[in-house]
């Protein structure tokens, strides 16, 4: 019988290899993926996903059960990709126009809406590949709600736990990211 | 009769459904190695905690550390042993104050009025008395 994740982090936190390489065999794909959407580069990516691998090695003891392992651990991922792109200020999206210091609204936000439907005119893949290449440039927070809905598939409860913020505000990121995104993509 | 659907929605819902369905895949990796390089850097990562501690300094905090407290342990025992004698001791300080209030009338009142410490109060208090009654 396949042993769940939290009895594996549970061993993990005896210091149980054994259950400790379980965690990682179960989790690499995801957590290598994760890291690669937020961070976009294959080797940060590999290395985040390394470290969340070794936080949970180092803090499975703190891990009270209270929410699911997965939750926990999409936690530590997002919040080293985060932390990591903070360090190394990689949200171009925040630069403020120079012409308008006063201005708050993103970059992005302030894009002239293309005047013909994308679709039609550069094709459907093409469009698929602005549209993620958009949600790299959008807030983090808010690209991390959107990839941790769209990608990984979790309900607004589980992103809200691993953004540890209130389900409202999850739904006020995604609203702004699919605004941002909508406007970019000239779907208005 | 149903409600339409919101435009917002219906156009956010598709926004949705076009970024599930084009979900970017990052570049392939070889996950053995990758296992690899992760226990790598797990033993490295636990040796080095392991060397830090073996450092002079940290050493030094923990002998520090357990020195203190050894001399808090000491003084933990000792004063137990000091309150065991000083209950003796107040048993005598008691008896010997019990036998110079033996004038003392009102003993109740003073009783209440809290003030058995006070041993001068107490005594100026039965003078008292003993003026208002002579």
């Amino acid at each position: 019988m396949e042993l769940s994740d939290e009895v594996l982090c549970r061993r993990t936190a005896e210091r149980d290899e054994a259950a400790f390489d379980a965690l990682v065999a179960r989790y690499q794909g995801r957590a290598y993926r994760l890291a690669w959407s937020i961070v976009r580069n294959a080797e940060d990516a590999r290395d985040l996903s390394q470290e969340a691998f070794i936080r949970v090695f180092q803090s499975a003891g703190r891990f009270d059960g209270r929410s699911k392992f997965s939750t926990w651990f999409y936690r530590i991922v997002v919040n080293l990709c985060l932390d990591q792109r903070r360090k190394h200020r990689g949200w171009k999206l925040w630069v403020r126009d120079e012409g308008d210091p006063e201005s708050h609204e993103p970059l992005l936000d302030r894009q002239p809406a293309p005047s013909q439907d994308p679709v039609d005119t550069i094709g459907r893949e093409r469009t698929l590949k602005r549209l993620w290449e958009a949600v790299g440039r959008l807030a983090p927070q808010q690209r991390a709600a959107v990839i941790l809905q769209v990608q990984e598939e979790l309900p607004t409860p589980e992103i809200a736990a691993v953004l540890k913020c209130s389900e409202a505000t999850v739904r006020v990121h995604l609203h702004r990211a699919l605004t941002t995104l909508r406007k970019t993509m000239g779907t208005t | 009769m149903g409600t339409l659907p919101d435009p917002e929605l219906e156009q956010f819902r598709d926004l949705l459904d076009d970024l599930a369905h084009a979900v970017e895949r990052p570049p392939d990796i070889h996950w053995s190695r990758y296992r690899a390089e992760l226990r790598a850097k797990l033993e490295a990562r636990l040796e080095r905690r392991r060397a830090w501690w073996r450092r002079p300094v940290p050493l030094a905090l923990s002998a520090s550390l357990a020195g203190a407290l050894a001399v808090g342990a000491l003084v933990v025992v000792q004063s137990g042993r000091q309150s065991e004698t000083g209950a003796d001791l107040a048993a005598v300080e008691e008896a010997a104050i019990g036998d110079r209030l033996e004038l003392l009338e009102q003993y109740r009142v003073v009783e209440q009025l809290d003030l058995l410490e006070e041993f001068d109060v107490i005594r100026d208090l039965d003078r008292l008395t003993v003026e208002r009654t002579g």
